[in-house]
């Protein structure tokens, strides 16, 4: 098993991981455990029980909206989008990790 | 996750869902992977975490979420109230204005005078245990005097024969020259026993009080003293010479020991010993501390005994009693009156602003209607236009409070510039019980007025309800006439207090005197015993005193526009000292005491403009070699010779032996206008010169007497440069400050009165503005029908007469209770006269006649056709 992030440590972390998540689209909880696992070539994988109070804490902070919906196999769930002010914080946060990224690589990368 | 789980854990039906719906999707997951069902669930279980944690801190961050919505939704809600208010104050400025403005005017006024009311009459003196304070007064069973300082000697009797106090001591009082790092200058100045700052149980302000070791050269400055003159800078030590005698400061009295000894400069220590004591003069203010408040009746009786007592054993004594008065009693005392008479002006002024005010707003309450009507289909619950009511009134209310803190900061200052001194001595200011005041004043209002459109609905509801169409039209116009009329009551009250006082000040300042006061000014001069020695011993050869009475005289006679001038030991407003006398051949009769006794030079009397009624005046001439001579006045004349002529008879006084009586002068009202003039005697200051300071110059002046005051001034200087010059005022000015009590209830009264005046009228005008404008069409017929437009007017005028005339009535009614609080003030009328009463209710017709003259004209330019094809 790849080594997981769990909601103590880099929560800062899930919570973008979740914005990229959803920039597309809407998504259910479940579809975006999925797709970070998907997009992150199999590297990331989320504590599921981590990530639904994550989702939550970004709607009530207005980061996400939420609407219920169906899914792919007609059932009830409840999907989440990003908001504007979620698309700014996205993109502020993303460069700043990639900031962060970039300068560690550096470090590491003058070691050869 | 099964159900039985979720119970006791409270977890919300949508986070819920949500979890199982990714439970589901996982497990489906797993199964087509090759689990089975069980292992599947289990495997989905592991991977999810604990779903019964997860699905509650969901939960939690859920209901945390709805909160703030329903927050942010409560807020909103709060802000477009506030703005529909906001909107119906910006579409009625006119409205919000007046209704501001009269609510803070009176709430200002009110709160003014709170603050004088409280510091007079509710706050305790700032002594410790202020009730046990009291003063020890004589009083003399026949003049009928209820305070009078006591003799010396009877200080030491009251102090070491009785046991109801912990303390007991005395002061006196005197007028002295000081010299402090300067010139020599005026200065009250306080003799203390020993034993005074024990009974004040004040710790000084700095330094150390007397001890009896300290002999007499030492001295305390007052604090208002210290810090007028020095800023609070260190004295200790200095010396300050008082009366011609250096002595050390030691110390700085506090500013509370005013409250039992009225303001001084300077204390120094008495000097007087139980040998050198004296039964009189009566100079010593007894002052003891009981030893607890209620002990009061036990000392009272335990000192009458004393008193019958020390009767029995000195004939000085005789037909003195005592009188035990507790300190706060007597500050309080003679204010009272005053301060409740204009508390209670301004309390009515308070109710009529807050009539008026309900006017106001149920007026246009009704103008209202209509768009609370919407507002209310469109789903403006009750509470919410409860809460748009409350914060409306709280907006009025907020908004004339703080106008009335700001009306209050500039009232308290008013006031306390017309304040007469002997009515608040301490600097009044807007503090935290004033404000306190104001806010409790402020709440009830609110209140008030956020239910008066409560009201309204409830009553409009009410009457739906029972079927009826809503006559809110007509039962608010009744309402509003009921408003009128209560404003006109409670005007006509304040009028009728007006008028009453104003002429009693009008009474006051002319009544009969027995001397003038205008163009004569006078001034207090303080000798000093160093330069001027008053030995008993060789009186009345008094030769410093003498010459420069003479000298003086002189020297101002000879200035140029002055009429005339004279010296005296009292000018003409002061009461002074009295003195008991025998007659010579004859026997003084039952009932008379004292007389007041006046040293005069034999110009005084055509300064003052004094009338002789027989004999002759004093004679110029004479001095200490020649026969004594003296005047008495009519009201002595009548009561020592009740039979027969006072001319050519003797009385004798001072043990010093007779004088021949050569002359009645008319009454002088030197104990005020409001009391018979007591019996007096005058002597020749020549023949008998001023044994005490003051010595009191009066000058007669042909221009404007204040301009001759520098001139007064260098004729004094100029014959000695060490005499202290105070109290220099003009008799007009003297006058008017004798009745300044009366003149302060006045003049608020007045300006009271005035303003409910304008209220009521304004209250008229707004009723028959809105009848003539709801009977528009009514008019219009009359009209049509052959009414004339003066006929019109007349009724409407004649309605205001009809709204006013109760209220004038009611007000009459009452006023004749309420006068009866001002009958310590008023003067030469009964608090019932007809005359006063009678043109308070003119007053107040006309000004509802006046409010009705505009509405009149309206409606009788009424165009009939205009108003009957309108509708209503």
């Amino acid at each position: 098993m790849t080594p997981s992030i769990d909601s103590t440590s880099l929560y800062g972390t899930l919570n973008l991981l979740v914005l990229g998540a959803v920039r597309d689209g809407p998504l259910h909880g479940l579809a975006i455990a999925r797709a970070i696992h998907r997009r992150s070539s199999d590297v990331l994988s989320v504590e599921e029980g981590a990530l639904y109070p994550a989702l939550h804490r970004l709607e009530r902070d207005g980061l996400l909206e939420a609407e219920w919906g169906t899914s792919e196999n007609n059932r009830r769930a409840k999907f989440y989008s990003i908001t504007p002010r979620g698309q700014k914080h996205l993109e502020k946060e993303s460069a700043r990790w990639l900031r962060h990224v970039g300068g560690v690589r550096g470090v590491l990368g003058a070691k050869g | 996750m099964g159900r039985g789980r979720d119970e006791g854990r409270d977890i919300d039906p949508g986070v819920g869902d949500e979890i199982r719906f990714h439970l589901d999707g996982r497990i489906e997951e797993l199964m087509q992977g090759g689990m089975d069902r069980a292992e599947a669930e289990a495997e989905a279980r592991r991977l999810f975490g604990d779903p019964e944690r997860v699905g509650a801190e969901c939960t939690a961050v859920h209901r945390e979420q709805r909160r703030r919505e329903e927050r942010r939704a409560r807020i909103d809600g709060l802000r477009m109230d506030a703005r529909l208010v906001l909107r119906g104050v910006r579409r009625n400025p006119g409205l919000f204005v007046s209704i501001v403005l009269t609510l803070g005017v009176a709430l200002g006024a009110v709160t003014s005078l709170f603050s004088v009311a409280d510091r007079v009459l509710l706050r305790p003196l700032p002594l410790p245990a202020p009730d046990e304070v009291v003063y020890l007064w004589q009083n003399d069973r026949v003049t009928g005097t209820v305070r009078e300082p006591a003799g010396t000697a009877d200080f030491f009797d009251f102090r070491d024969r009785t046991d109801a106090y912990q303390s007991v001591s005395m002061f006196t009082l005197s007028s002295q020259s000081i010299v402090l790092g300067g010139e020599p200058r005026f200065a009250a100045t306080l003799q203390a026993e020993v034993g005074l700052p024990e009974v004040l149980a004040l710790p000084p302000r700095m330094g150390r009080w007397f001890t009896s070791e300290d002999g007499g050269h030492v001295a305390l400055l007052s604090e208002s003293f210290w810090q007028n003159e020095f800023a609070g800078e260190d004295v200790l030590g200095a010396t300050v010479t008082v009366g011609g005698v250096p002595h050390e400061v030691i110390g700085i009295v506090p500013a509370a020991a005013t409250s039992v000894t009225g303001p001084v400069d300077v204390w120094t220590p008495t000097g007087v010993t139980a040998t050198t004591a004296t039964r009189n003069p009566h100079l010593a203010r007894v002052v003891a501390r009981l030893r607890s408040a209620d002990a009061l009746e036990a000392a009272r009786t335990e000192l009458a005994e004393l008193a019958a007592l020390m009767e029995i054993e000195d004939a000085a004594n005789l037909n003195r009693g005592v009188f035990v008065e507790p300190v706060a009693e007597f500050a309080r005392g003679n204010v009272g009156t005053t301060i409740q008479v204009v508390f209670g002006a301004t309390l009515l002024l308070l109710l009529i602003a807050a009539a008026n005010t309900a006017l106001l707003l149920t007026a246009r309450a009704e103008s209202e209607e209509r768009p609370t009507a919407i507002h209310s289909a469109l789903g403006a619950t009750s509470t919410r236009l409860a809460r748009r009511g409350l914060m409306e009134a709280a907006l009025f209310v907020g908004v004339s409070a703080a106008l009335a803190l700001g009306v209050a900061a500039a009232g308290i200052r008013a006031i306390g510039w017309l304040v007469p001194p002997s009515l608040a001595d301490q600097a009044l200011s807007l503090d935290v019980r004033t404000i306190g005041f104001a806010l409790l004043i402020a709440i009830p209002l609110t209140a008030a007025f956020a239910l008066v459109p409560a009201i309204r609905a409830r009553g409009r509801d009410l009457q739906r309800s029972l079927g009826h169409a809503a006559t809110g039209g007509r039962s608010a116009g009744r309402g509003r006439a009921i408003l009128v009329t209560a404003q006109s009551a409670l005007a006509t009250v304040l009028l009728v207090g007006a008028l009453l006082l104003g002429v009693s000040v009008h009474n006051l300042m002319n009544a009969r005197l027995g001397f003038e006061t205008e163009s004569i000014v006078r001034m207090s001069l303080v000798l000093g015993d160093v330069d001027y020695p008053r030995d008993f011993a060789v009186y009345p050869e008094l030769t410093e005193v003498l010459t420069f009475q003479r000298e003086l005289l002189d020297a101002v006679e000879r200035i140029p526009g002055v009429a005339a001038a004279g010296m005296t030991t009292n000018h003409p407003l002061d009461a002074g000292f009295t003195n008991s006398i025998s007659i010579e051949d004859g026997s003084v009769p039952a009932g008379v005491g004292e007389l007041a006794s006046r040293m005069v030079t034999p110009g005084y009397f055509e300064t003052v403009g004094s009338q002789l009624v027989a004999g002759r005046w004093m004679d110029r001439g004479r001095g200490t070699a020649d026969a004594g001579e003296v005047l008495i006045n009519r009201t002595a004349a009548e009561v020592l010779f009740p039979e027969g002529e006072a001319l050519g008879r003797a009385i004798g006084f001072w043990g010093a032996g007779f004088r021949e009586i050569v002359g009645v002068v008319e009454d002088e009202a030197f104990a005020g206008q409001r009391v018979e003039a007591p019996p007096a005697f005058y002597t020749n200051l020549f023949q008998t010169p001023a044994v005490r300071d003051p010595l009191v110059l009066m000058a007669r002046t042909n221009g404007d007497p204040l301009d001759m005051v520098p001139r007064l001034r260098n004729a004094v200087r100029a014959i000695d440069s060490d005499i202290a010059i105070y109290d220099v005022a003009t008799m007009d000015e003297t006058l008017r400050t004798s009745v300044a009590r009366e003149r302060f209830a006045g003049q608020l009264v007045t300006i009271f009165a005035s303003v409910a005046l304008v209220l009521a009228g304004v209250g008229v005008f707004g009723v028959l503005a809105y009848m003539v404008a709801r009977r528009r069409r009514e008019i219009g017929v009359r009209l049509v029908l052959g009414a004339r437009p003066d006929q019109v007017r007349r009724w409407v005028v004649l309605r205001s007469l009809r709204l006013v005339l109760p209220g004038i009535a009611l007000g009459l009614v009452t006023a004749v209770g309420a006068a009866r609080l001002l009958d310590g003030l008023v003067f030469g009328l009964s608090t019932r006269s007809p005359a006063v009463y009678g043109a308070a209710a003119v007053v107040l017709a006309t000004a509802a006649l006046l409010g009705a003259s505009l509405p009149a004209r309206d409606a009788a330019a009424t165009d009939p056709g205009l108003s009957l094809r309108n509708d209503g």
